[in-house]
């Protein structure tokens, strides 16, 4: 999915048309509950958070502008939203929110494919998990996250493929190395 | 393009995700779409010749554009002309979407208001990894010509390409103002003329282009990774300064962004001399006869002794400006630049506090360059509290140089002394761009300037009493 797509699903939805809102939603709220959880490592809470993001961009639809920003805008409603919660919960007073990042147990997760897939996280460094939250979960591309963490992309992307090849090893039950990052 | 044990485990987790489409339904039946205020506020060419407020903005040290006016309520629009340092205008287009950007360097703005006194900024800006400006806003706030308060987004636009390379793609458009005309075709007009920002294509950018990050470690075993050497260009330069190498072939990688496809390249490592090799690599590709400099994104000085030494800072800095606020701007002179190593910059055990946050308390910006390295429009700050800070080699450096010596420098250097200028202050409450939240978030600790009942930030709109 793109920007660009986003871009056109919010015109519809500012005239009224609901199946827009279903389909971005059908698209985006899964990478928006990952990063959510991401930031606040509250399933409870990033489901919380999912819901009202998209309740806010109905809201706040006349707002857009199709400026093929979509997904950053939606990632910053629902960071915005987070801080809002964290903040109520008096848990930050800063705008920079220090990511809690989930373990396998922490997912609410509904089939023993998710568990696993999930426990595969665990072998990898916060740093990776970040990325690879951020990338496969969260569905930015390497720019994205290079932005989003403030790392180089080259550094991204030299985590990322060190990540997915742990992920792997652990899925074909191989041993894992040490990270000498 | 993601494989498929990626996709799998994608989809895996996915399937855990709760579905909350029914309970959103429920929500957004109840919900009228909010009219956009936005709308009152958006500039246009057309809407600059029926406003009447007029300010000047001197951009110091960058090209400038654009701007919003952004008051609580329905504000009047205000007539802005942008100017940079060149002396070129440009039109203004709306800047309310940015998004809160990080402030990792700031450069200072001047502008007059319509009795034409200036008034001093601190505008904030983001580079990406070639060093180039990508986007930036900065609140200013004046009184119009109604002795109204008034409060304006200026944006500083990304830097544009220089040269037009096949395959490029239009991302963002600047156009001159002085292009505008009174009438009607004002917006036809300036778009004829409009510079672009581009987006080249993987198989037309040079070398460095495609590979602005390097991970080496320069101490230790050669290639091997350490995460404090993220080195990074600056400013896609070429570095004439004596190296040797370090080690070749060394193999760089980077994402093509269309296709998301890994790329590779190899190169040889040089250090430089008089240049700590902590702080700067050269990376001198295939064919190529010129090092680049790349700069450790992380590197950060543990004395002020380590900040001299590392970039040679004594014999490679450069000094713009002095802005003393309220009294304006000054040049930095040689007599100027030597009272600031020896008042400031002298004790070379002073260690860096490491703070994360800036001093506070009363300041005096000077604006600083290391070209040799890419570093440019960065700031070094001068407290009253004794404490100098600055962003010059990456990553904010602070050392407690002491009062007496700030005074000294002051009162030596341009007969000055706090007390006779305006006060800076480094916190502010502040409404941050319309992205949501109940309440919206409304807390950043960004420098600010106060004159009156003027407050300027980057990205501030309160008006204290």
């Amino acid at each position: 999915m793109t920007d660009h797509q986003i871009d056109l699903w919010m015109k519809q939805i500012v005239s009224g048309d609901t199946a827009a809102l279903e389909t971005l939603y059908r698209q985006m709220h899964q990478p928006i509950y990952f990063y959510v959880l991401r930031l606040t490592g509250d399933p409870c809470a990033a489901e919380d958070v999912m819901q009202e993001t998209f309740v806010t961009v109905m809201r706040k639809a006349s707002a857009y502008r199709a400026e093929g920003k979509g997904k950053a805008w939606l990632f910053t409603i629902a960071r915005n939203l987070t801080l809002d919660l964290l903040r109520r919960q008096s848990r930050t007073d800063s705008f920079d929110v220090l990511p809690v990042l989930p373990t396998a147990e922490d997912f609410t997760v509904r089939s023993d494919a998710g568990i696993a897939a999930l426990q595969m996280l665990d072998v990898l460094t916060p740093k990776e998990k970040n990325i690879v939250l951020l990338r496969l979960l969260c569905d930015m591309t390497l720019t994205q996250v290079a932005k989003e963490l403030d790392v180089p992309r080259g550094t991204v992307f030299w985590l990322y493929n060190n990540a997915v090849k742990k992920m792997r090893n652990q899925f074909a039950g191989g041993e894992t190395h040490e990270n000498e990052i | 393009m993601k494989t498929k044990f990626e996709k799998a485990f994608r989809e895996s987790a996915y399937a855990g995700v709760p579905d909350k489409w029914d309970a959103i339904q429920e929500k957004v039946r109840s919900v009228v779409p909010e009219e956009t205020a936005k709308k009152v506020v958006r500039f246009s060419a057309r809407s600059l010749a029926t406003v009447a407020a007029s300010v000047t903005i001197i951009l110091v040290a960058v090209s400038v554009a654009v701007g919003v006016g952004t008051r609580k309520n329905t504000p009047p629009k205000a007539e802005i002309t942008v100017t940079d340092e060149n002396g070129v205008s440009y039109t203004l287009t709306d800047a309310s979407g940015f998004d809160p950007v990080t402030v990792p360097e700031t450069t200072v703005i001047s502008y007059k208001d319509d009795e034409g006194v200036v008034h001093t900024t601190v505008a904030t800006i983001t580079r990406n990894a070639q060093g180039q400006r990508e986007e930036a806003s900065v609140v200013v706030t004046f009184k119009d010509a109604e002795g109204n308060m008034q409060t304006t987004v200026v944006a500083i636009p990304a830097e544009p390409s220089t040269t037009a390379r096949n395959g490029e793609t239009s991302t963002t458009k600047l156009s001159s103002a002085d292009s505008v005309p009174e009438a009607a075709d004002a917006s036809a007009a300036a778009s004829t003329r409009a510079e672009t920002l581009r987006e080249v294509d993987w198989s037309n950018r040079t070398m460095p282009e495609k590979f602005p990050a390097v991970q080496f470690d320069p101490t230790g075993i050669p290639g091997g990774l350490a995460k404090e050497y993220d080195f990074a260009l600056r400013g896609n330069e070429y570095i004439s300064r004596p190296a040797t190498l370090l080690y070749t072939n060394y193999t760089l990688y980077n994402t093509n962004p269309r296709t998301d496809k890994e790329e590779t390249a190899t190169a040889d490592i040089y250090v430089f001399q008089n240049f700590s090799r902590k702080l700067a690599v050269g990376v001198k590709f295939p064919g190529e006869e010129k090092i680049h400099p790349y700069v450790n994104v992380h590197y950060t000085a543990q004395t002020l002794g380590d900040f001299l030494n590392d970039a040679d800072v004594k014999n490679t800095v450069h000094f713009g400006n002095i802005h003393l606020f309220k009294d304006g701007t000054f040049p930095v002179n040689a007599q100027n630049k030597a009272d600031v190593f020896k008042y400031l910059l002298s004790d070379i055990s002073i260690k860096n506090t490491n703070a994360t946050d800036r001093p506070s308390g009363a300041k005096v910006t000077l604006s600083v360059d290391l070209a040799e390295l890419g570093k440019r429009g960065k700031v070094m700050e001068v407290y009253e509290s004794g404490y100098v800070h600055t962003n010059l080699l990456g990553y904010g450096c602070t050392f407690n140089v002491g009062k007496e010596n700030v005074a000294a420098f002051l009162k030596n250097s341009y007969n000055v002394t706090f007390d006779d200028l305006a006060k800076v202050g480094t916190t502010l409450q502040t409404t941050l761009p319309d992205c949501g939240g109940d309440p919206p978030v409304t807390t950043v600790s960004q420098p600010y300037f106060v004159e009156g009942t003027t407050v300027t930030t980057t990205q501030a709109q309160t008006i204290p009493e």
